[in-house]
């Protein structure tokens, strides 16, 4: 597939993904009760898209990202991948089947730190899936090495250094090289430039999305920074305690928004375009307790527009119109605020 | 000095001497706080901010050393006191630390102790500043912490840090540090590990406090948008130094140092979707290194090489009202290099 037909059709399909931790207490480790991180959600993300997922911590973003790469298993739901070969059930993938599966899903993640082995040199950190699959070994492998790290703006000079000689930008690149090594189609970045100072930030977003653009990729894109989203990505889903309570086109959703949790979370980014603010929605109180959902809408005890049926039952997430989705009762009657 | 001005740092510099040489964290900083007034210091991480705010309590990590300059503070009557000239561990600085001057760090899990309660170590506050019994300290506790927004006041005084959300811990910090009737708080990226619905609920309450109590706000920030909604005036750090320095109005509107100008436009707008980001060439210098001329001629667009990369530029250069840069481009041909307006 190739260039705007492609655009237009799914390459990840995930259909009421949910994850619930046990919470296990006492000596017999007796289950107390169920952490509800991911509750239900479905998306899908286009070929060549950058779909944002954005939401406070605790909003079950990135248990959501790990799930769809399995690397932690979901309690439920379907996750379809879609490609030339045909349509994978990545859900239902056995262990050796997974692990060749996996090439194609790749991840970014946010601690440059925490994220590179120390200990090896940065030619092991990037070459390290390329021998793991096969795909290179000797000659080969330290020219494919080389050219990653030319992909993504690191001097291949410094191929035996290791991670402490790079600053945090750096490192971060060579993490990107690390999740290209393996061509994949999908890479989830797991708030890829939330470490990283202002100027270090702007160099890594445009990397990425040159690199998006001349690779063909897809990307889930999780962040918490409004702004970097509105930039960066095409379609964003909005997550509040492990459900997605709108998503659309980034442009309408960001001047548009449909649920009052989208409103107040637009409102509360400090913004230094002076003189462009509206009015501040204070929201009070914070995320709910995940062992003590609140009844109905999770957002209802903090939204200035809750009403009886809030508390009574869950709004489903329903299609307002094409392409937009929010899941609010009252969702044709309230004309919320955007930016 | 001035008469409201509260806190006056005049050619600070505070260095580590290390094995690998001598890093000048804080290389000649001057600025001032006035009474009642908010002023934030903006800077990525590693050009000073938080050591300039370390060096006005006298808490700057071994092996840092004020090397030089002063940090006056007014006293209640006459006369004023030079922090940098004091004891470190004498009484003096301790009756300023945490009394005259109260502190807020980034986070608030690991600046309260894990195994006291915060009630007894808000109140062990009160106790030291302001000569409270037991009781007293107790039911002044109890009152911030109902200021500062927690709910049931008098059950969380007896809750460990463990126990309370990061936003309400920040809250607790915050009262912690409003407890002995401050007349500077200095906060150091006080919500940077905060969601954004948290962050505006903790700037909120910053606001409203600071305003109730007629305090004045030191706001370190990495955060352009927090400077923006927060403070009355802004002053740039760039390795070690105040690049530019005015009313928020004034350097975000009409941003004049090169550095200042680069790290707005590399940041993504809300209100629209802009092309390609534009950068910062190369990275910021190691530490170690010391760049000749001004810190950001090899990072900086509009080099006049021969001038920028010899001699220090000057200092402030007025480009607006009350707003000044520290950059060769805005200062009259004739300016010697070094020279200060």
């Amino acid at each position: 597939m190739s260039g705007d037909a492609a655009r237009n059709t799914a390459l990840l399909e995930v259909t009421d993904l949910a994850k619930y931790f046990p919470l296990k207490k006492g000596l017999g480790r007796r289950e107390v009760g169920m952490v509800k991180a991911v509750d239900g959600i479905s998306f899908e993300v286009k070929h060549g898209e950058i779909l944002g997922i954005v939401g406070e911590s605790g909003s079950g973003k990135t248990t959501a990202a790990r799930c769809i790469l399995r690397a932690i298993e979901p309690t439920r739901g379907r996750i379809l991948y879609h490609d030339d070969s045909g349509t994978v059930d990545v859900g239902a993938l056995g262990r050796r089947e997974l692990r060749r599966f996996r090439r194609n899903m790749q991840m970014i993640f946010q601690d440059p730190y925490a994220s590179l082995n120390p200990r090896m040199m940065v030619r092991e950190i990037i070459g390290e899936p390329l021998i793991v699959y096969g795909v290179a070994k000797g000659r080969v492998l330290e020219s494919r090495v080389r050219e990653l790290m030319q992909q993504v703006g690191l001097d291949d000079r410094y191929l035996n250094r290791y991670p402490h000689a790079f600053s945090g930008g750096q490192r971060q690149r060579i993490g990107i090289a690390r999740a290209l090594a393996l061509k994949p189609s999908l890479v989830v970045c797991d708030e890829a430039v939330s470490a990283l100072d202002m100027s270090m930030q702007a160099q890594v977003l445009n990397l990425l999305e040159q690199l998006q653009q001349q690779l063909k990729l897809t990307y889930v894109f999780i962040a918490h920074d409004l702004s970097v989203v509105r930039h960066f990505c095409h379609r964003i889903a909005v997550m509040y305690a492990g459900r997605i309570v709108e998503n659309g086109a980034t442009e309408d959703v960001f001047s548009n928004p449909l649920h009052p949790y989208t409103e107040a979370l637009l409102s509360a980014a400090p913004n230094t375009e002076m003189g462009t603010r509206s009015k501040r929605i204070a929201l009070s109180g914070e995320i709910p307790d995940p062992l003590d959902m609140p009844h109905g809408c999770a957002f209802h005890p903090r939204c200035q527009h809750a009403r009886e049926a809030c508390s009574a039952s869950e709004p489903p997430l329903n299609e307002v119109r094409p392409g937009r989705r929010a899941s609010c009762h009252f969702v044709d009657e309230l004309s919320l605020q955007g930016i | 000095m001035s008469a409201n001005r509260l806190l006056d740092v005049t050619d600070l510099k505070v260095h580590f001497a290390l094995d690998e040489g001598t890093v000048r964290a804080v290389d000649g900083v001057s600025f001032h706080v006035e009474e009642g007034e908010i002023v934030g210091v903006i800077g990525e991480s590693g050009c000073g901010k938080s050591v300039t705010a370390q060096a006005i309590m006298r808490i700057v990590p071994q092996p840092g050393r004020i090397v030089s300059g002063k940090i006056l503070l007014r006293g209640d009557g006459n006369g004023a006191d030079d922090l940098a000239g004091l004891d470190d561990r004498g009484k003096r600085i301790r009756g300023i630390r945490g009394g005259t001057i109260s502190m807020i760090f980034q986070e608030p899990m690991t600046s309260f102790s894990p195994v006291y309660t915060i009630g007894n170590q808000i109140s062990e506050a009160a106790r030291i500043h302001r000569g409270m019994d037991k009781r007293q300290a107790r039911a002044l506790t109890a009152e911030m912490l109902n200021k500062v927004g927690i709910p049931r006041p008098s059950e969380r005084l007896d809750s460990y840090p463990f126990q309370l959300s990061g936003g309400m811990r920040q809250r607790a910090m915050i009262a912690m540090a409003l407890c002995t009737n401050p007349r500077i708080l200095i906060a150091d990226e006080p919500t940077t590990a905060l969601d954004v619905t948290i962050q505006a609920q903790i700037l909120d309450l910053i606001r409203s406090l600071q305003q109730e109590m007629g305090m004045s706000v030191l706001l370190i920030s990495h955060d352009l948008g927090v400077i923006a909604e927060m403070c009355h005036r802004v002053a740039v750090m760039y390795l070690g130094r105040i690049v530019e320095s005015g009313t928020v109005q004034s350097v975000f509107e009409r941003p004049s140092h090169p550095y200042t100008q680069a790290l707005m436009n590399s940041m993504p707008k809300m209100s629209r979707r802009a092309g390609d980001l534009s950068v910062i060439r190369g990275s910021v210098p190691n530490p170690f290194e010391r760049v000749s001329g001004c810190p950001f001629h090899p990072r900086c667009e509009h080099i006049m090489s021969g001038r920028c990369d010899q001699g220090r530029p000057p200092d402030r250069v007025l480009v607006g009202e009350n707003h000044h840069a520290a950059c060769l481009l805005h200062a009259p041909t004739e300016a010697r290099e070094g020279g200060r307006t």
